[in-house]
């Protein structure tokens, strides 16, 4: 059964529409005691860095989650802004993020000299996955894609934990893998057949 | 065929095949606007007090929720100042939705941005399947058609009163508005943007493969079950004040940075390409000529400098040709493949299955009950 972490941060039901078609268990919650018996989470998040940040410190699920992902090392996939809280910080803010995996969050650096693109980079966009990471990306048409609303990006520390990078202003990490913790810039909710490819190996990991 | 003949009032002509000219060449178009929108029209203190009413009417019916209403944001000048309207002036709590077809100009997305930026408000984005989007497109382009932008703009209202239903949102706040668009495109250049039966037909006759996520809304689910049974309210405010397209461009480019068109609907980046492009140079049809003489109507536009713009065509004719790759290629065909759809034999939406009988008694009625300003025709 996965958790959809309920903190008060992110586009909640898209998530819970493509797992119901998929037919993947799943829960809605912000209870702790829910959250405990989860096999899996999925940590959403849309808007700035630093609200999403302390409305899930203020949720007070962080020490549980801490407990859950890093010592029983249960999967969480972060998606968009759930993604970025899973660096250590980013340029948007300055509060600190989890720092489950090692990277911070940087804005976008559009080159004025080039066409065109503007922030925020919105739209399908292809990806390239890394190895050993593919197996995350099983049946995923690369080519297709995902959908992309965002202006900053994790830019990881460790380059072993880059799974996926897309163009745009140049190759910006778009999937982040560490042990059991993945983070995703794009949004499978919105990305239809790819993205339930992407819940489906979650669910099966 | 007709001799050519061009109105003496505004810039519609006989490329529109069914308008009617008087005795002193003046059109139906122009008529129309006297007797179908200059009464339903109030940039007055009617219109005030109905803004007024409205404004109260939202606020109250969005007690205790999140939102008071919705708001379709396609970045483009109409609803971004509509938007700007609602939070700073209204003061209304607008829950702002985007619907993402796949061809967002680089400037919409711009434009979008700055405006969410700078009011402080979360867009919601509801992202078409762009796999399917792209066939039910080349399925338009198969059948020869004028209407090849009915997928993009079912699809927008589809999703939007859909998501309406489901989320029990009563008022919907719509950019429409007379001042720019009173005059309306006729019904041979761009067909019925809801007839349903007409886009499942074409789908099913060339398209190559089964549409399981793009949504469909019959007219009657929008304007019969919704307003009816669901309470769901259509509003215009745009009609019931002083708006026009200087006022709207000078205010956004001044609040927010926001960057305005060449034309009006080139937010989307395949619109651009079809109206200024596709239907003049396949069909002879200038949107244009519409859209300027909505500007005549309402004194923001003269009839010379209309004649003198359309003198020039609405595309750049030196960047057409990579306009005219980075669409095929996009739709996932070849320059030449698209070039071959450009020269077919034309059709139009009487080739096809179509309701267009149910479409002019439902929109007679809808005109004779008042729900309605003017009759496509």
């Amino acid at each position: 059964m996965i958790g959809i972490i309920d903190y008060g941060s992110g586009n909640l039901s898209a998530i819970s529409t493509l797992l119901e078609k998929q037919k993947i268990d799943h829960v809605i919650t912000s209870d702790i005691e829910t959250l405990k018996v989860m096999d899996k989470y999925i940590l959403p998040g849309v808007g700035a860095f630093d609200p999403s940040m302390k409305t899930l410190r203020e949720s007070g699920l962080v020490d549980v989650l801490n407990v859950e992902v890093l010592e029983k090392k249960k999967p969480v996939l972060g998606i968009c802004v759930g993604m970025h809280l899973l660096a250590d910080g980013s340029e948007e803010g300055t509060v600190s993020g989890l720092g489950w995996i090692p990277g911070f969050v940087k804005k976008i650096q559009i080159d004025p000299t080039m066409p065109p693109p503007h922030l925020p980079h919105m739209g399908w966009n292809s990806i390239s996955t890394i190895s050993p990471h593919s197996e995350f990306f099983k049946d995923v048409d690369e080519k297709k894609g995902f959908y992309f609303l965002h202006s900053y990006y994790f830019s990881a520390e460790d380059s072993d934990t880059v799974a996926a990078t897309v163009e745009f202003s140049g190759k910006l990490t778009c999937g982040v893998v560490k042990e059991n913790i993945y983070g995703m810039q794009f949004h499978p909710e919105k990305s239809h057949q790819n993205g339930m490819m992407l819940f489906r190996n979650f669910e099966a990991l | 065929m007709r001799p050519y003949q061009i109105c003496t009032k505004c810039v519609m002509d006989t490329t529109d095949e069914k308008i009617v000219f008087d005795e002193e060449g003046v059109c139906d178009h122009c008529h129309g606007f006297e007797t179908d929108v200059v009464p339903n029209w109030h940039p007055d203190e009617i219109g005030k007090k109905n803004v007024e009413d409205m404004v109260e009417a939202i606020k109250k019916s969005g007690e205790g929720k999140e939102f008071d209403c919705i708001l379709g944001l396609s970045g483009g000048l109409d609803s971004s100042y509509l938007l700007h309207l609602v939070v700073t002036e209204f003061n209304l709590r607008p829950l702002v939705f985007h619907v993402d077809g796949g061809w967002n100009s680089n400037m919409a997305v711009k434009n979008i941005q700055v405006m969410i930026d700078k009011l402080g408000l979360d867009l919601y984005t509801e992202v078409i399947n762009w796999e399917e989007m792209k066939d039910l497109q080349l399925s338009f382009f198969k059948s020869g058609v004028s209407h090849l932008d009915i997928p993009q703009d079912h699809a927008f209202i589809a999703v939007l009163y859909h998501f309406c239903n489901k989320h029990n949102i009563k008022y919907i706040l719509n950019g429409g508005n007379f001042s720019t668009e009173c005059v309306r495109n006729p019904l041979d250049w761009i067909y019925h943007g809801s007839d349903v039966t007409q886009i499942k037909d074409i789908q099913k006759k060339f398209g190559t493969m089964k549409l399981e996520d793009y949504q469909f809304s019959h007219a009657l689910f929008h304007k019969f079950y919704l307003r009816y049974f669901r309470g769901v309210k259509v509003v215009k405010p745009l009609n019931n004040l002083y708006y026009t397209k200087d006022l709207a461009v000078s205010t956004l480019q001044n609040e927010y940075g926001w960057t305005p068109y060449p034309q009006k609907h080139f937010e989307s980046r395949f619109t651009r390409f079809y109206e200024a492009y596709w239907l003049p140079t396949r069909f002879g049809y200038d949107t244009r000529r519409v859209q300027f003489s909505s500007l005549i109507q309402t004194k923001q536009m003269t009839r010379e400098d209309a004649l003198k713009e359309l003198e020039k065509p609405g595309y750049d004719p030196n960047t057409i040709d990579d306009e005219f790759k980075y669409i095929a290629t996009k739709l996932g065909i070849t320059a030449e493949k698209l070039r071959e759809y450009h020269e077919m034999p034309l059709k139009t939406h009487r080739d096809y299955k179509n309701t267009e009988h149910i479409f002019g008694i439902g929109s007679k009625v809808m005109k004779a009950l008042g729900l309605e300003a003017s009759v496509k025709r």
